[in-house]
């Protein structure tokens, strides 16, 4: 389980550095930074974010889900996942 | 019934349908007479507060909900005009707006308490009010001028770095509302949106037109506005007949709604303004709301929607420039000046719904607004050719303006921010076109050299300063390139990077 959960923390972070963290930004990029509220993310890479998880995990959100209080950190989401996973 | 006054029309339909939901947020709703009752009792109030005079602006900072609504038809009735600004603004900006337009009070939600800091304690005087979850905020200050028949003033990105108040009389608001009612059709059971925050002009349709139908207004808060599943979810639940936003929101609806699977046959009208709509997206709206009839509304805030145009379904295949902006508003004159060889040229706008100008702006007054054939016209700065058909074609900017997510922003008003940062020695901020009216906001600053600032110590030092829709989308510290005659050279800065 805690193995699963690391891994999936990997591919988000990999795919969120990859698609929205400008190159100069890159080295201090951490599964903590905040990605929302400050606006690294606006809402429409939040919902290219969303699509991707659904599509690479599985899962659906519900319309309310989508929701900085699940998306804000690398943590957040991976978090997120794996609720919904063992759901 | 013809009015005077705004709120007249409240009073209008709470006297013809008083039991008749006015307006539904979640899981509230208020009924017309209901919101009457409270506007007058918030009137009241206000009009007995020490200090207080007719005729003055009167602040709102709050999240949308019905308060908030229940707050701006209270200044109106009180004889005052609100100023509206968005309360996840940064809080110089909305103080420097508070201060230039010399509001004597500002309706503030408790969420927004953090604004207070931009002036000095001595200065802020904040008492109870009897609206919910709101304080009265009284800023002493020497008296200046009260405009009596002031109803708005709408802040708007400005190129002198600073945003600049579109001032609009009852008579001017009045003048747009009476022509929603010539153009479209809604009544007692219509349900319109309100997408829109309440400081950008899109909400001057959703507010009043569809109070002077006796229509029901379901007020969509920020956090859900940028949610396109709930978007596509509470047309459902609410039945929303009448649906007003601007492109970018009804793209993100058919790109991440899932909108099929839900009901919308309830949709009767969809309107959009405030940027070009593709073609591509839009046919397949067309296609998903086939009962809906859809409309391009134009124009700039100073002259609300001056042009219009419904579109004609099926929007053929082929198809891929973008569709007109249409005729002039029956209300209003249209002209085209400069025009070139291609025939394109700007277009200016003259009527009774035209902004009386910005307020104590004296350049920008002068340099938009001009008098001729007896008639006082404003320039859009918008570009235009006429089509054979007679309708108007957007072809683009005079200046350096874009639309982003709807958004007007002026680079300027960037460039003036990274300024304002006191390690900063030159910045230039740029809009590459990255792909048709798809903009990316480029921002570019050299530093004492000493010190160097990091992308996201400027990243956020932006977020601090500027509305999050202006926060460019790029951040490099580099020279800023010169033309000869030592200005910054935009273009060189558009070829060399990237």
């Amino acid at each position: 389980m805690v193995d699963e959960k690391v891994q999936i923390k990997e591919v988000i972070g990999a795919y969120i550095k990859e698609e929205f963290i400008d190159s100069g930004d890159q080295a201090s990029f951490t599964f903590d930074t905040p990605l929302v509220s400050s606006r690294i993310m606006d809402s429409i890479s939040t919902l290219q974010l969303v699509d991707f998880l659904e599509k690479e995990f599985a899962i659906e959100f519900k319309p309310h889900e989508v929701d900085q209080d699940n998306l804000n950190t690398v943590e957040l989401i991976a978090d997120f996942v794996s609720r919904k996973k063992e759901m | 019934m013809g009015v005077e006054y705004l709120h007249q029309y409240l009073e209008n339909s709470a006297a013809q349908y008083p039991h008749n939901n006015a307006l539904i947020c979640g899981e509230e709703s208020l009924s017309y007479e209901e919101l009457k009752i409270k506007v007058s009792d918030l009137s009241a109030s206000i009009k007995s507060n020490e200090g207080f005079a007719i005729g003055c602006r009167i602040g709102i900072c709050a999240p949308k909900s019905i308060s908030t609504v229940i707050g701006i038809f209270g200044v109106l009735k009180a004889g005052c005009g609100y100023v509206p600004v968005g309360h996840d603004m940064p809080v110089d900006r909305n103080g420097y707006i508070f201060d230039q337009c010399g509001v004597h009070h500002i309706l503030l939600h408790s969420s927004c308490m953090e604004l207070l800091k931009y002036w000095d304690e001595t200065s802020v005087e904040v008492r109870p009010i009897n609206l919910d979850g709101f304080v009265w905020v009284t800023l002493l200050r020497e008296s200046n001028e009260n405009k009596q028949d002031l109803a708005y003033i709408l802040y708007t990105s400005g190129s002198t770095g600073r945003p600049k108040g579109v001032t609009f009389t009852h008579d001017q608001a009045i003048s747009f509302v009476e022509w929603c009612g010539s153009v479209f059709d809604a009544g007692p059971n219509s349900v319109f949106s309100s997408h829109a925050p309440f400081h950008f002009d899109l909400s001057i349709l959703d507010l009043y037109y569809s109070i002077r139908q006796g229509a029901s207004i379901v007020l969509i808060d920020e956090a859900s506005a940028k949610n396109p599943r709930q978007l596509a979810a509470l047309i459902e639940t609410y039945q929303i007949t009448h649906w007003y936003s601007t492109p970018t929101v009804l793209k993100l609806m058919l790109r991440y709604g899932q909108i099929d699977r839900y009901d919308h046959t309830c949709l009767q009208y969809v309107l959009f303004a405030g940027e070009v709509f593709p073609v591509d997206p839009l046919r397949k709206l067309t296609e998903c709301w086939s009962q809906a009839r859809f409309y391009n509304l134009y124009g700039p805030t100073e002259t609300n929607v001056c042009t219009y145009h419904e579109v004609i379904k099926p929007i053929p295949p082929g198809r891929e420039e973008p569709l007109p902006i249409g005729k002039i508003c029956e209300h209003l004159k249209g002209r085209v000046i400069d025009v070139d060889d291609s025939g394109t040229g700007e277009l200016c706008i003259s009527g009774p719904a035209v902004t009386s100008g910005y307020w104590k702006n004296d350049m920008a007054n002068s340099d938009k607004f001009f008098a001729s054939d007896g008639f006082r016209w404003y320039a859009t700065g918008d570009l235009v050719t006429i089509a054979d058909n007679g309708l108007y074609l957007y072809t683009g900017r005079k200046d350096r303006m874009i639309k982003k997510y709807g958004f007007r922003i002026e680079p300027m008003e960037i460039e003036a921010c990274l300024h304002r940062h006191p390690l900063v020695v030159d910045a230039a901020v740029i809009a590459r076109e990255v792909s048709p009216t798809v903009y990316r906001i480029e921002a570019y600053w050299s530093s004492r050299k000493t010190e160097d600032i990091s992308q996201e110590d400027m990243r956020s030092f932006c977020l601090k300063n500027l509305p999050y829709y202006m926060v460019p989308d790029v951040f490099r510290e580099r020279d800023i390139p010169k033309t000869s005659t030592d200005k910054t050279d935009y273009q060189s800065l558009l070829r060399e990077e990237e």
